[in-house]
């Protein structure tokens, strides 16, 4: 059969599309990596509910468009599936699960694959023990685990601070929150505006940040030169303050410098981006409905850019209704009434986003680390060697891959892709969007030549509610 | 210029007594501009790389070998898509990975990292081109589609020759005057 | 390290799955991944990378980093952190590049 819409990605904005697609009538499918609906950011909200460190808006919210997601008839959903190759001109997606490929087909694709936090490359970044603060939030939700020993947030941004009472709340007893972020960054972010409009969600972070003082966070700001040492293991987790350099032990290290849209199936497809300089990220070029540069394809949700889980739930049903006015279901007018909910929703929800771009904007050492700094992950290439490669002449992170495999490992450069082009920047003294971005090609993610040898000659069973 | 070559490489001119344009598929058009003709086609073929594994695979074969990484370099096709590098077609990719597999069934459990397309350069008969120029003594072009192995001969026979002045004549099968000839027969 | 909160979530709901890391065995939570389970039994490493032999841990949990390359149930090089645990899995270090298991007659891995 051919879909209406498949939807890539059951976080918030595939979840919301998901519903808001089969409302309007439209055959749809939506396809995920994980066992489970939530994305990320709602990640196993199923079976975590009952932990009362996860109260809020995780539990609740998150609950409840699981459940809504669940309920709805008509959506075929497939779990543990992961897309490889899509061809947007014959709208057919190649796809593995279960040890074999498969094809589906659908008139339209939304990508709904959101994103991933910012990589933080600094020295000692490699070793057991430091992870991304992400990591440590997911292990929360999906194990109910947190870690031991003297615990250390180091970075900005407000996933930080909800991290930091999520951990508290769990019982955490050493923790200590390292803040990067230089002492301007406040009053620039203050001439953005939009703090009375977003007030809910100014709110929100304010009332975490009293709670960590209230369960005893130690907090120390305008933190640079973040170093991570130790024999086989962080140990110890050293910076500079002003003038003055600072050591503590330290048996786990979360990093965390924002999050940025996951490009790689946008960029393989060849899509229209654009280098967001508030962000430090590129985005694809979507229109307010995420329609890309090409005809069948859109994004909705922090793929298309950060906003948040509310911006991406309304998003999603921006493109879903958009989907239906395309497939000829109404006309533009009509298309204008429906949206009118989700518009508004969505504009209330990123209304906080100028200020909070500004208020924990990346340093220049997170594009461009030092150069004993590894930022291959993978291949183990360092930043020294970056710089080296764009002086011998690479223009871009491209050709930096063929110089010196930086990008060839499993991860397919999602490490370290924008850190390569950041590097070359600087070393070339020209700007992002000269450099360019790595071109991933299919497959998507690794998969075994078994998975891709094998192929069902029909479609792989779904899941419909 | 006869013997007398310069090359504008925009910011730079460089100069030389002998040149050779060994620019593959670019030939084509490079090479009538020292009175040669260069009839090459792309001919595109897909290639499918393993993650890193421990060394297994001494001798390559035509279409699985190991590199010294580690990785398995999986292929080949045959395609006639003009110059377009970057589409790439499941189908033909399956197709790679089922031969590899039928192959060498443990190829199976590893896992593709990445793929990539390449365009193969094609003379009509698919064998190298080498030619002097006789208005323009001092030039010459050289074509092939596997530069890696001919890479011996092109070093050792090859360039001794250029140096020399004179292609030798055993190398005259590889003139493209042999299509100029099929072409009024 | 990494320690459970028995406390934190209701019996009915919080199932345990034994499984086995480096050949020890270790009870985590029903819907925990294989990498979770690395992290809650301790273990120093999950790997070493194939290029210099350095010990990584998982770093990401959401599958685009590749440092929880681990053996699963005698697979090598598993995203262990999208793989949900299933009573008596064998989770195993991913030492180095992985081995390619060609049949006996074959040159012996160097």
């Amino acid at each position: 059969m051919i879909y209406d819409l498949a939807i890539v990605g059951a976080g918030p904005a595939g979840m919301a599309a998901g519903i808001e697609a089969a409302a309007l009538g439209l055959s749809v499918t939506v396809l995920d990596e994980q066992p489970a609906p939530g994305g990320q950011v709602f990640r196993a909200v199923e079976a975590a509910s009952g932990d009362a460190a996860l109260a809020g808006e995780f539990r609740d919210a998150g609950g409840a468009l699981a459940a809504a997601f669940r309920a709805v008839r008509g959506i075929a959903y497939r779990p543990q599936t992961t897309l490889w190759h899509l061809d947007p001109e014959a709208g057919l997606l190649s796809v593995v699960s279960g040890g074999a490929t498969a094809e589906i087909q659908a008139r339209r694709i939304l990508l709904a694959t959101g994103a991933q936090e910012r990589p933080v490359p600094i020295a000692g970044w490699t070793l057991p023990g430091v992870m991304s603060a992400g990591a440590a939030q997911i292990l929360l939700k999906t194990a109910g685990a947190v870690p031991d020993g003297s615990v250390v947030i180091a970075g900005q941004g407000p996933l930080c601070w909800l991290l930091a009472v999520q951990l508290l709340r769990a019982g955490v007893e050493r923790l200590t929150l390292l803040e990067t972020g230089s002492g301007g960054a406040f009053r620039d972010a203050l001439r953005a505006g939009g703090l009375w409009t977003g007030r809910k969600l100014l709110a929100k972070g304010l009332a975490l940040m009293r709670e960590t003082r209230a369960r005893g966070l130690r907090v120390v700001r305008n933190v640079r030169d973040l170093r991570a040492e130790g024999d086989g293991r962080i140990r110890t987790v050293r910076w500079r303050q002003g003038s003055r350099d600072h050591a503590l032990a330290c048996d786990t290290l979360l990093l965390h410098e924002g999050v940025i849209p996951s490009t790689h199936i946008t960029r393989a497809l060849g899509l229209d981006h654009d280098w967001d300089a508030r962000q430090l990220c590129w985005r694809p070029r979507l229109d307010r409905w995420g329609a890309t540069s090409h005809a069948n394809v859109a994004v909705a949700g922090d793929g298309g850019g950060i906003g948040g889980w509310e911006a991406a739930a309304a998003g999603g049903r921006l493109a879903a209704i958009d989907a239906a006015h395309r497939l000829g279901r109404f006309d533009a007018a009509v298309r204008e009434t429906r949206a009118a909910d989700a518009s508004k929703a969505r504009h209330a929800a990123l209304a906080l986003r100028p200020f909070l771009d500004r208020l924990y904007r990346p340093g220049p050492g997170v594009l461009a680390p030092a150069d004993d700094t590894i930022v291959c992950r993978c291949e183990e290439i360092t930043a020294g060697q970056v710089r080296d490669a764009a002086r011998l002449g690479a223009a871009g992170p491209n050709q930096v891959k063929a110089y010196l495999r930086a990008g060839m490992g499993p991860c397919q450069g999602r490490m370290c892709g924008t850190v390569v082009a950041g590097l070359i920047a600087e070393t070339r003294g020209t700007s992002m969007e000269s450099v360019g971005a790595l071109r991933p090609r299919a497959p998507f993610k690794p998969m075994t030549v078994g998975e891709l040898a094998n192929q069902r000659p029909d479609a792989i069973p779904e899941l419909t509610a | 210029m006869p013997g007398d070559f310069a090359v504008d490489l925009g910011a730079d001119t460089v100069r030389a007594p002998r040149l050779v344009l060994a620019s593959g598929l670019g030939n084509a058009d490079l090479a009538p501009l020292v009175g040669l003709s260069a009839p090459l086609r792309p001919e595109r073929g897909q290639i499918l790389v393993t993650e890193r594994a421990r060394q297994v695979l001494a001798l390559p074969t035509h279409v699985v070998r190991q590199t010294e990484e580690g990785s398995l370099l999986l292929g080949d096709s045959k395609e006639d898509l003009g110059f377009d590098t970057l589409t790439q077609t499941p189908a033909i990719m399956r197709a790679i990975a089922r031969r590899a597999v039928q192959t060498f069934p443990w190829i199976a459990e590893l896992n593709i990292v990445r793929a990539w397309a390449a365009l193969r350069v094609m003379s009509p008969d698919g064998k190298p081109i080498y030619d002097a120029s006789e208005r323009f003594p001092g030039a010459y072009i050289a074509n092939c589609h596997s530069g890696v192995t001919l890479a011996g001969a092109h070093a050792s026979l090859l360039a001794p020759m250029i140096a020399a002045g004179a292609l030798a004549p055993d190398l005259s099968p590889f003139s493209a005057r042999r299509f100029h000839v099929q072409k009024t027969a | 390290m990494f320690r459970r909160r028995p406390e934190a979530r209701p019996a009915t709901q919080d199932r345990l799955v034994e499984v086995f890391v480096a050949g020890r065995p270790i009870r985590v939570p029903e819907g925990a991944s294989a990498a979770a389970a690395v992290l809650l039994s301790g273990a120093p490493a999950i790997r070493t990378t194939p290029v210099g032999g350095a010990p990584r841990l998982p770093y990401c949990m959401i599958g685009i980093c590749f440092d929880c390359l681990a053996e699963i149930d005698g697979v090598a090089n598993r995203q262990s952190c999208l793989v949900p645990v299933a009573p008596g899995m064998r989770i195993e270090p991913q030492i180095g590049a992985r081995v390619a298991r060609a049949d006996d007659t074959a040159p012996e891995a160097a």
